[in-house]
């Protein structure tokens, strides 16, 4: 039997129909105040400032998350025990830092970064979490306007600020790093085979692309490459065949410590021996080299642009000692400790941005997050590194690597700092 | 407690009044939904709007799952088939609407394919199978980098509103997307509410007797599949308006498992049940994750588990349960689920075995509860 879905005569339905229409449509017409151009932005007053980050807080990067949240904490929460920043406007200013999880899904990252722009009403972002995330989350932030501070990523693509003026990188690419070290190995000057294993995305090939280039016309060549995909439960299938090529260099770009313990502990059980690289992401002494049993391995080399305070070798340092002071009510960033400290150096470069802001402005932090070069206020870099975003608008605002062989429990200096 | 079988009281005698308020009812919320996207902030039209995304992919899978009686946790799969040629029609500069037929398109030609040999399939074997689906979606797309973009996925640009509208571009997003899906909606209500709605609803109470009759099941049922494929496209292109981007994470199993669980959570073959379903599966995150970040899965799993046991015809079914005791019968799940309570509701004509839906939907009405 057929009716009228409202109970209405048709007729009169029409009109109501047509009427309900008219007058939402002429209060959606009204749209919504658009953000006012002003002397000040949203998220700072004299007295504070607010900024937000998406983490992964939960999931298989949980604990990279957690440490960096914690660091990031630790850094700013000793900033405003002293009072707060100065900035450039001659106002000091307590920070307030929201971070939430987004457990490395780019999805969740940009319903985050909604939250934060529109609810907590942040006047920047700071420290936002993985490569995905940030690609995700940069194009709104551009076109949004809202600086994008100092991700923590280390692909090449978010440090262009040509194309993405507001996004700022930090850290030196893993294109640079797998160059640095192919330069260690072109520098042995003898004929070398390397036999790759890396991570099945951009990560991966972005270090596989940087050992390329930086072998290329020399002696050393790559024999074989294989791949891994993050949900990975273990690699030794990847690590047998390489092994069967028999190469003098084995060149572990991937991402997950388990997965880099795994796969050296099992080339050692198949007896071979070759030269292993460890990116700088899951080179770290105590969750990796220690935690996975590697400790009398004699020919592991990696790269770092940062004192490590898991290394012996800079516990007297005053930089690193003040990082585990300032740490140590955070226990977090224990769970990761390169991440930690990454973002702690991060959290540094901020605030130092904060000092040369002029305005309470997104667009004069910006200019500050452009022209920044104050190397004295990121302690935690290993001497003869830099900090300058003025140098290049494409490159990271952090320059230097240095290749280290680890021996007596420490990543040791082998090469010359490349890029310093 | 109250009569003892409200259900038996004949639609027909539906009263002029009560369509009146049931009219007014769904005037006010049409008023709702066209305003809304004005007094709250862009977050919250992000949320509503991927509210609607989701809901558009849980009734798909309503369809098969929930009226055809066939467990399928291909969801994810025609989901981010979907998005997939939605980006790659944006990519080649073809248009939106190409992008949205294509979408379509795609997604129910694969569902088809899985369909036609699947279907001789039952039950636990044959979600088996749609599994394969997802399993197999998310290396193809990492590897098929030239059209996917690989394992970083595919970025559209951004749709912003015209300048006609004088909207903000989430506010212009949110109407796209409650156009669309609400035309969705509606084509799915009536199709169901017909003969295609009780075959099916034949098809997964007794198929035995469904063949008897002459229903052809097998064809049903890939028909029920093919639909629920192409509403996973449609809620996959959808979803590219706010997003804008696709990675194969939209592919994954897990996501089928959501779906599938977000459909239980807000009640089998009910459209209220899907929205709510979907509003549970994109809010309930935020609010556990606001509590404990790190946690958030935990908390969200107890809540799931507390819906599962206390509410074990979802949201919508107990909403429906609490009207049964308030208002006319004949208000029933209201306008969205006749389609089952039709012509072959269990309390009327015999067939339906006790499932668990079943059982469940009778106690409340018997009274027996202390």
């Amino acid at each position: 039997m057929k009716r009228s879905a409202t109970g209405f005569p048709p007729a009169k339905r029409r009109v109501a129909v047509g009427a309900l229409v008219a007058a939402s449509l002429l209060l959606a017409a009204c749209g919504r105040s658009s953000n006012q151009a002003s002397d000040r932005d949203p998220g700072i007053t004299d007295t504070t400032i607010k900024i937000g980050s998406s983490l992964p807080l939960s999931g298989g990067l949980a604990a990279a998350g957690q440490a960096t949240q914690a660091a990031i904490g630790a850094y700013f929460a000793s900033v405003n025990k002293d009072g707060g920043v100065k900035m450039g406007d001659g106002h000091t200013r307590k920070i307030k830092f929201v971070a939430y999880d987004d457990g490395y899904d780019p999805a969740k990252a940009v319903q985050n970064y909604q939250r934060l722009v529109s609810q907590d009403k942040v006047f920047a972002l700071f420290s936002t979490f993985g490569t995905a995330p940030n690609l995700a989350i940069g194009k709104l932030a551009n076109k949004d306007k809202i600086p994008q501070a100092y991700v923590h990523a280390g692909d090449a693509i978010l440090n262009d600020r040509t194309k993405t003026p507001w996004t700022s990188g930090s850290y030196p690419t893993y294109e640079s790093e797998g160059e640095a070290y192919a330069k260690y190995l072109v520098s042995q000057n003898k004929p070398l085979t390397v036999a790759v294993l890396r991570q099945n995305d951009t990560l991966g090939t972005a270090y596989l692309d940087g050992l390329k280039k930086g072998i290329d016309g020399s002696q050393v060549k790559i024999v074989k490459t294989t791949t891994y995909v993050p949900s990975d439960s273990t690699v030794d299938s990847q690590i047998s065949a390489l092994a069967q090529t028999k190469a003098d260099v084995l060149y572990m770009a991937v991402a997950l410590p388990g997965l880099m313990i795994g796969g050296i502990q099992h080339a050692k059980t198949l007896g071979w021996d070759p030269q292993t690289f460890l990116v700088s992401i899951t080179s770290d002494i105590d969750l990796v080299i220690k935690n996975g049993g590697l400790t009398g391995l004699t020919k592991m080399y990696s790269d770092t642009y940062i004192k490590a305070a898991d290394d012996p070798q800079w516990q007297d340092d005053p930089a690193v000692k003040k990082y585990l002071e300032r740490t140590k009510s955070f226990p977090k960033a224990k769970g990761d400790g390169f991440n930690a400290e990454v973002a702690y150096m991060q959290a540094e470069m901020f605030v130092s941005a904060l000092q040369q802001t002029k305005k309470p402005t997104r667009q004069a932090f910006r200019d500050a997050l452009d022209s920044n070069n104050d190397t004295k206020a990121v302690d935690v870099l290993l001497p003869g590194v830099t900090f300058d975003a003025s140098r290049s608008k494409t490159e990271p605002p952090i320059h230097g690597l240095v290749v280290t062989h680890y021996e007596g429990g420490s990543w040791k200096k082998v090469a010359d700092c490349v890029g310093c | 407690m109250n009569t003892p079988d409200p259900q038996s009281s004949p639609r027909l005698r539906l009263s002029r009044r009560s369509r009146a308020t049931r009219g007014l009812l769904w005037g006010s919320l049409a008023i709702v939904l066209l305003v809304l996207p004005n007094l709250v902030d862009p977050y919250v039209d992000l949320q509503i709007t991927l509210i609607i995304v989701f809901a558009v992919a849980i009734r798909g899978l309503d369809i098969v799952t929930g009226l055809a009686g066939q467990v399928s946790l291909a969801q994810s799969a025609f989901f981010g088939i979907g998005a997939y040629a939605g980006a790659y029609c944006v990519d080649r500069d073809w248009s939106a609407p190409v992008g949205f037929v294509a979408a379509v398109v795609v997604s129910a030609l694969v569902g088809a394919a899985i369909a036609v040999p699947a279907v001789r399939l039952r039950g636990v074997a044959f979600g088996m199978v749609t599994i394969a689906l997802p399993v197999l979606a998310v290396p193809l797309a990492v590897r098929l980098r030239s059209i996917t973009g690989g394992s970083e996925g595919r970025s559209v640009p951004t749709i912003t509103a015209p300048t006609w509208t004088g909207l903000a571009d989430d506010q212009w997003h949110y109407y796209l997307v409650l156009v669309i899906g609400t035309v969705v909606f509606v084509l799915i209500h009536n199709m169901l509410n017909g003969r295609v709605g009780r075959a099916l609803t034949m098809v997964r109470t007794n198929e035995i007797l469904a063949t008897s009759l002459g229903i052809p099941v097998q064809r049903y049922k890939i028909f029920a599949f093919t639909v629920a494929a192409a509403c996973g496209g449609i809620a996959g292109w959808l979803y590219l308006i706010p997003m804008g981007f696709v990675t194969p994470d939209a592919l994954k199993f897990t996501l089928s498992i959501s779906i599938l669980l977000a459909l239980v959570i807000g009640g089998l073959r009910s459209a209220l049940g899907c929205v709510l379903g979907a509003a549970f599966y994109v809010l309930v995150p935020n609010v556990t994750d606001s509590s404990q970040p790190g946690r958030s899965l935990l908390y969200f799993g107890a809540a799931v588990l507390l819906v599962l046991i206390f509410l074990p015809d979802g949201i919508a079914g107990a909403i429906r349960s609490v009207l049964r005791q308030f208002v006319p019968a004949s208000w029933n799940g209201g306008a969205t689920s006749r389609h089952t309570n039709g012509p072959t509701d269990s309390r009327t004509a015999q067939p339906e075995p006790p499932t668990a839906s079943t059982v469940s939907t009778h106690t409340p009405t018997e009274g027996d509860a202390p």
